[in-house]
């Protein structure tokens, strides 16, 4: 009777553990992006690419 | 920094479609989807005019505004982009984007549009540049290879322009000032000429 108690009081004490929801609000921070992050960013940021990207241009987008 | 836009030379559009031919081609746009479309006021009517509109790459986008789990940024030189793996396709981009620029692919079961779709500026999205994961879900990234958006590069009249927005305000004040603040195809200019 004693073990059977026991197990009864183990196994009801586990299933109430599991039914434990934390209480920690997630906040929304909005505008603050969420995803990967692009290695384009990176690139961009170099004088080379600008320039590179500059000289595209000129080269096939302006008036002739 | 650069910040990269679109203009449109409504003066120039021929209403040919190549900018739309040449993205879809570019990036494999499936069935459904036009990143890019060209609209036309007036059709069939002296003094129509037509204007390539996507994307508009909003310094305040409002898309981004609105989206409820923050897949969308803004890269240095002014790129909206935004992640698919984020994107719940809930739709709220498209009813706050002036320019009808979000697209939906429209594949699953009841009515569920699947992962938003929109322009990326030739600059594909958040993962490695020239990746085929990349290009599956984003098109190809000109801008990673030093090239500028396709639709502008293929455009014929050059009305499409596609670029740092000085270099293209730059163009357009040129072209303005030859036209005399006036389109010079048709009005007083031709029907009534000085020599006549």
């Amino acid at each position: 009777m004693r073990k059977v108690t026991l197990t009864l009081l183990i196994v009801a004490s586990m299933a109430l553990g599991g039914c434990y929801e934390s209480t920690d609000i997630t906040l929304h921070d909005p505008g603050v992006y969420r995803g990967g992050s692009d290695p384009l960013l990176a690139k961009q940021a170099s004088p080379e690419q600008r320039a590179r990207l500059g000289e595209r241009f000129q080269m096939g987008q302006t008036d002739r | 920094m650069a910040r990269m836009k679109f203009l449109c030379d409504a003066e120039r559009c021929i209403e040919c479609n190549g900018c739309v031919t040449a993205c879809k081609n570019e990036h494999e746009v499936p069935w459904g989807v036009n990143r890019r479309r060209v609209v036309t006021l007036d059709d069939g009517v002296p003094g129509e005019r037509s204007i390539s509109v996507a994307c508009m790459h909003c310094t305040d986008a409002p898309c981004a505004a609105v989206c409820p789990v923050d897949c969308f940024y803004t890269t240095d030189d002014g790129i909206v982009l935004h992640d698919k793996d984020l994107c719940i396709g809930c739709g709220y981009c498209f009813y706050a984007c002036p320019f009808g620029a979000p697209q939906y692919p429209q594949k699953e079961a009841f009515g569920v549009r699947g992962k938003m779709d929109k322009c990326t500026f030739c600059a594909g999205g958040p993962e490695d540049d020239g990746s085929a994961a990349e290009f599956e879900k984003y098109g190809r990234n000109r801008i990673a290879e030093g090239k500028l958006p396709i639709c502008a590069e293929m455009c014929s009249t050059k009305a499409l322009l596609a670029g740092d927005g000085d270099m293209v305000a730059d163009i357009y004040r040129e072209r303005i000032l030859k036209r005399s603040t006036r389109p010079q195809t048709w009005g007083w200019g031709v029907a009534y000429k000085a020599d006549s």
